[in-house]
Protein backbone atom coordinates (compact mmCIF):
# COMPACT_ATOMS: atom_id res chain seq x y z
CA UNK A 1 0.00 0.00 0.00
CA UNK A 2 1.60 3.64 -0.98
CA UNK A 3 2.34 5.55 1.74
CA UNK A 4 1.25 9.27 2.09
CA UNK A 5 2.44 12.34 4.30
CA UNK A 6 3.41 11.52 8.18
CA UNK A 7 2.78 7.72 6.93
CA UNK A 8 -0.99 7.36 5.68
CA UNK A 9 -1.93 5.25 3.34
CA UNK A 10 -2.12 7.60 0.31
CA UNK A 11 -5.81 6.87 -0.06
CA UNK A 12 -6.75 8.33 2.94
CA UNK A 13 -4.86 12.00 1.93
CA UNK A 14 -6.75 11.65 -1.05
CA UNK A 15 -9.99 10.59 1.01
CA UNK A 16 -10.50 13.44 3.66
CA UNK A 17 -10.02 16.45 0.19
CA UNK A 18 -13.72 17.90 0.82
CA UNK A 19 -14.40 16.69 4.30
CA UNK A 20 -13.05 18.49 7.74
CA UNK A 21 -10.74 15.77 10.04
CA UNK A 22 -12.77 18.14 12.76
CA UNK A 23 -16.06 16.21 11.68
CA UNK A 24 -14.51 12.96 12.14
CA UNK A 25 -13.72 13.48 15.41
CA UNK A 26 -17.16 15.08 16.09
CA UNK A 27 -18.58 11.98 14.47
CA UNK A 28 -16.85 9.14 15.54
CA UNK A 29 -15.00 10.49 18.90
CA UNK A 30 -12.12 9.78 17.02
CA UNK A 31 -9.40 11.98 15.08
CA UNK A 32 -7.50 11.40 12.13
CA UNK A 33 -4.82 10.11 13.84
CA UNK A 34 -6.61 7.47 15.49
CA UNK A 35 -8.70 6.18 13.42
CA UNK A 36 -5.59 5.81 11.19
CA UNK A 37 -3.64 3.87 14.52
CA UNK A 38 -6.82 1.63 14.49
CA UNK A 39 -6.12 0.71 10.92
CA UNK A 40 -2.21 -0.12 11.32
CA UNK A 41 -3.35 -2.23 14.71
CA UNK A 42 -5.22 -4.46 12.65
CA UNK A 43 -2.91 -4.33 9.73
CA UNK A 44 -0.10 -5.54 12.39
CA UNK A 45 -2.49 -8.36 13.55
CA UNK A 46 -3.36 -9.89 10.66
CA UNK A 47 0.44 -9.25 9.84
CA UNK A 48 0.93 -11.69 12.99
CA UNK A 49 -1.34 -13.86 12.06
CA UNK A 50 0.28 -14.21 8.62
CA UNK A 51 3.86 -14.53 9.38
CA UNK A 52 2.77 -17.20 12.81
CA UNK A 53 1.36 -19.14 9.36
CA UNK A 54 4.32 -19.00 7.59
CA UNK A 55 6.97 -19.87 9.96
CA UNK A 56 4.99 -22.81 10.58
CA UNK A 57 4.48 -23.62 6.85
CA UNK A 58 8.52 -23.42 7.08
CA UNK A 59 8.81 -25.50 9.49
CA UNK A 60 6.91 -28.21 7.48
CA UNK A 61 9.06 -28.10 5.02
CA UNK A 62 12.30 -28.12 7.06
CA UNK A 63 10.91 -31.40 8.57
CA UNK A 64 9.81 -32.87 4.86
CA UNK A 65 13.47 -32.03 3.77
CA UNK A 66 15.26 -33.38 6.62
CA UNK A 67 12.72 -36.67 6.30
CA UNK A 68 13.80 -36.93 2.47
CA UNK A 69 17.22 -37.07 3.36
CA UNK A 70 17.11 -39.93 5.33
CA UNK A 71 14.96 -41.97 3.58
CA UNK A 72 15.89 -41.27 -0.22
CA UNK A 73 18.05 -44.19 -1.34
CA UNK A 74 21.01 -43.38 -3.04
CA UNK A 75 22.66 -46.13 -5.55
CA UNK A 76 26.23 -47.46 -4.51
CA UNK A 77 28.34 -45.55 -6.95
CA UNK A 78 27.57 -42.56 -5.90
CA UNK A 79 30.45 -41.86 -3.16
CA UNK A 80 30.08 -38.27 -2.69
CA UNK A 81 28.59 -37.00 0.05
CA UNK A 82 26.76 -33.56 0.42
CA UNK A 83 26.75 -31.35 4.06
CA UNK A 84 25.10 -27.60 3.64
CA UNK A 85 24.65 -24.91 6.12
CA UNK A 86 21.43 -23.66 6.32
CA UNK A 87 20.19 -20.60 8.05
CA UNK A 88 18.11 -23.01 9.85
CA UNK A 89 20.90 -25.64 10.99
CA UNK A 90 22.80 -28.34 9.35
CA UNK A 91 21.41 -30.72 7.03
CA UNK A 92 22.79 -33.66 5.95
CA UNK A 93 22.39 -35.38 3.01
CA UNK A 94 23.12 -39.01 3.79
CA UNK A 95 25.23 -40.84 0.79
CA UNK A 96 25.28 -38.04 -1.94
CA UNK A 97 25.75 -37.12 -5.89
CA UNK A 98 26.80 -38.49 -8.63
CA UNK A 99 29.22 -36.62 -11.21
CA UNK A 100 26.76 -35.83 -13.08
CA UNK A 101 23.91 -34.78 -10.35
CA UNK A 102 26.25 -32.24 -9.47
CA UNK A 103 26.75 -30.74 -12.70
CA UNK A 104 23.23 -31.12 -13.45
CA UNK A 105 22.54 -29.51 -9.48
CA UNK A 106 25.44 -26.93 -11.18
CA UNK A 107 23.85 -25.72 -14.72
CA UNK A 108 20.29 -25.26 -12.53
CA UNK A 109 21.62 -22.52 -10.92
CA UNK A 110 23.81 -21.79 -14.18
CA UNK A 111 26.91 -19.93 -12.54
CA UNK A 112 29.20 -22.13 -12.57
CA UNK A 113 32.24 -21.53 -14.25
CA UNK A 114 35.25 -23.34 -14.62
CA UNK A 115 37.90 -21.77 -11.98
CA UNK A 116 35.07 -19.67 -10.73
CA UNK A 117 32.97 -20.47 -7.60
CA UNK A 118 29.74 -18.21 -7.92
CA UNK A 119 27.34 -18.54 -5.05
CA UNK A 120 26.03 -21.79 -5.47
CA UNK A 121 29.38 -23.29 -6.71
CA UNK A 122 30.95 -21.98 -3.46
CA UNK A 123 27.94 -23.25 -1.69
CA UNK A 124 28.69 -26.90 -3.34
CA UNK A 125 32.37 -26.97 -3.46
CA UNK A 126 32.79 -26.22 0.71
CA UNK A 127 29.63 -28.89 0.87
CA UNK A 128 31.45 -31.33 -0.82
CA UNK A 129 34.02 -33.86 1.60
CA UNK A 130 37.67 -32.59 1.42
CA UNK A 131 39.94 -34.14 -0.61
CA UNK A 132 36.91 -35.56 -3.49
CA UNK A 133 38.00 -34.08 -6.62
CA UNK A 134 34.51 -34.62 -8.00
CA UNK A 135 34.42 -31.02 -9.30
CA UNK A 136 37.38 -30.75 -11.25
CA UNK A 137 36.63 -34.40 -12.31
CA UNK A 138 33.30 -33.32 -13.53
CA UNK A 139 34.11 -30.50 -15.50
CA UNK A 140 37.13 -32.63 -17.66
CA UNK A 141 34.16 -35.58 -18.21
CA UNK A 142 31.80 -32.77 -19.64
CA UNK A 143 34.64 -31.08 -21.87
CA UNK A 144 34.93 -34.70 -23.02
CA UNK A 145 31.21 -34.12 -24.52
CA UNK A 146 31.65 -30.85 -25.42
CA UNK A 147 35.24 -30.36 -27.06
CA UNK A 148 33.90 -27.44 -29.03
CA UNK A 149 34.37 -25.19 -25.84
CA UNK A 150 37.68 -23.37 -25.95
CA UNK A 151 37.62 -20.75 -23.16
CA UNK A 152 37.37 -22.32 -20.02
CA UNK A 153 35.51 -19.51 -18.71
CA UNK A 154 33.13 -20.16 -20.75
CA UNK A 155 29.46 -21.03 -19.00
CA UNK A 156 29.20 -24.77 -18.31
CA UNK B 1 15.94 -34.17 -16.36
CA UNK B 2 17.57 -30.45 -16.26
CA UNK B 3 13.96 -29.11 -17.51
CA UNK B 4 11.91 -31.41 -15.10
CA UNK B 5 14.55 -30.06 -12.31
CA UNK B 6 13.88 -26.38 -13.24
CA UNK B 7 10.41 -26.88 -13.55
CA UNK B 8 10.69 -28.38 -9.44
CA UNK B 9 13.17 -25.14 -8.85
CA UNK B 10 10.22 -22.87 -10.43
CA UNK B 11 7.91 -24.37 -7.73
CA UNK B 12 10.37 -23.44 -4.52
CA UNK B 13 11.10 -20.09 -6.06
CA UNK B 14 7.10 -19.32 -5.89
CA UNK B 15 7.58 -20.21 -1.84
CA UNK B 16 9.38 -17.11 -0.41
CA UNK B 17 10.58 -18.41 2.82
CA UNK B 18 12.55 -20.70 1.65
CA UNK B 19 16.14 -19.62 1.72
CA UNK B 20 18.17 -20.72 -1.73
CA UNK B 21 20.32 -23.07 0.74
CA UNK B 22 17.29 -25.00 1.38
CA UNK B 23 16.04 -24.78 -2.21
CA UNK B 24 20.10 -26.03 -3.11
CA UNK B 25 19.12 -29.01 -0.68
CA UNK B 26 16.10 -29.10 -2.24
CA UNK B 27 17.11 -29.65 -5.27
CA UNK B 28 19.60 -32.30 -5.01
CA UNK B 29 17.43 -34.45 -3.71
CA UNK B 30 15.23 -34.20 -6.17
CA UNK B 31 17.92 -35.20 -8.73
CA UNK B 32 19.07 -38.18 -6.43
CA UNK B 33 15.20 -39.29 -5.47
CA UNK B 34 13.45 -42.04 -7.71
CA UNK B 35 9.95 -41.28 -9.69
CA UNK B 36 8.03 -41.62 -6.49
CA UNK B 37 9.84 -39.71 -4.43
CA UNK B 38 9.82 -36.79 -6.94
CA UNK B 39 5.76 -36.74 -7.14
CA UNK B 40 5.90 -37.00 -3.58
CA UNK B 41 8.00 -33.93 -3.58
CA UNK B 42 6.35 -31.80 -6.17
CA UNK B 43 2.95 -32.33 -4.07
CA UNK B 44 4.32 -31.29 -0.90
CA UNK B 45 5.64 -27.93 -2.05
CA UNK B 46 2.49 -27.73 -4.35
CA UNK B 47 0.48 -27.91 -1.41
CA UNK B 48 2.61 -25.71 0.40
CA UNK B 49 1.96 -22.80 -2.19
CA UNK B 50 -2.12 -23.79 -1.96
CA UNK B 51 -1.55 -22.72 1.69
CA UNK B 52 0.66 -20.20 1.61
CA UNK B 53 -1.92 -18.53 -1.10
CA UNK B 54 -4.62 -19.23 1.18
CA UNK B 55 -3.41 -17.73 4.18
CA UNK B 56 -1.77 -14.44 2.21
CA UNK B 57 -5.41 -14.13 1.20
CA UNK B 58 -6.68 -14.36 4.83
CA UNK B 59 -4.12 -11.38 5.45
CA UNK B 60 -5.02 -9.22 2.82
CA UNK B 61 -8.84 -10.07 2.94
CA UNK B 62 -8.47 -8.90 6.93
CA UNK B 63 -6.30 -5.55 6.00
CA UNK B 64 -9.15 -4.54 3.02
CA UNK B 65 -11.91 -4.63 5.70
CA UNK B 66 -10.16 -3.11 8.24
CA UNK B 67 -9.42 -0.16 5.19
CA UNK B 68 -13.32 -0.29 4.49
CA UNK B 69 -14.39 0.60 8.03
CA UNK B 70 -11.63 3.37 7.95
CA UNK B 71 -12.41 4.56 4.76
CA UNK B 72 -16.20 4.44 6.01
CA UNK B 73 -15.56 6.39 9.45
CA UNK B 74 -13.82 9.11 7.14
CA UNK B 75 -17.05 9.16 4.45
CA UNK B 76 -19.62 9.25 7.12
CA UNK B 77 -17.76 12.16 8.83
CA UNK B 78 -19.28 14.07 6.11
CA UNK B 79 -22.38 16.21 6.13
Amino acid sequence: MSEGKEGKPGWIEKAVVGYTVGKLEKITGMTLDEAVEEFKKVQQEARGIYDDHTKSLQEKSLQFLNLAADTVTLPENKKASLLLQTGLGTIGIPGGLSLGDCMELLRVYQNFRHGDAGVGTAELIAALLPGTPIIEFGIQRWRKKHPVTKNPSNNI
Amino acid sequence: MIDETKKFKNILDKLPYISEAEKTIACSLYIVSDESKRKEMVEFYQNQIMEHEKYLKEYQDKVDAAREVLKQKIFDSKV
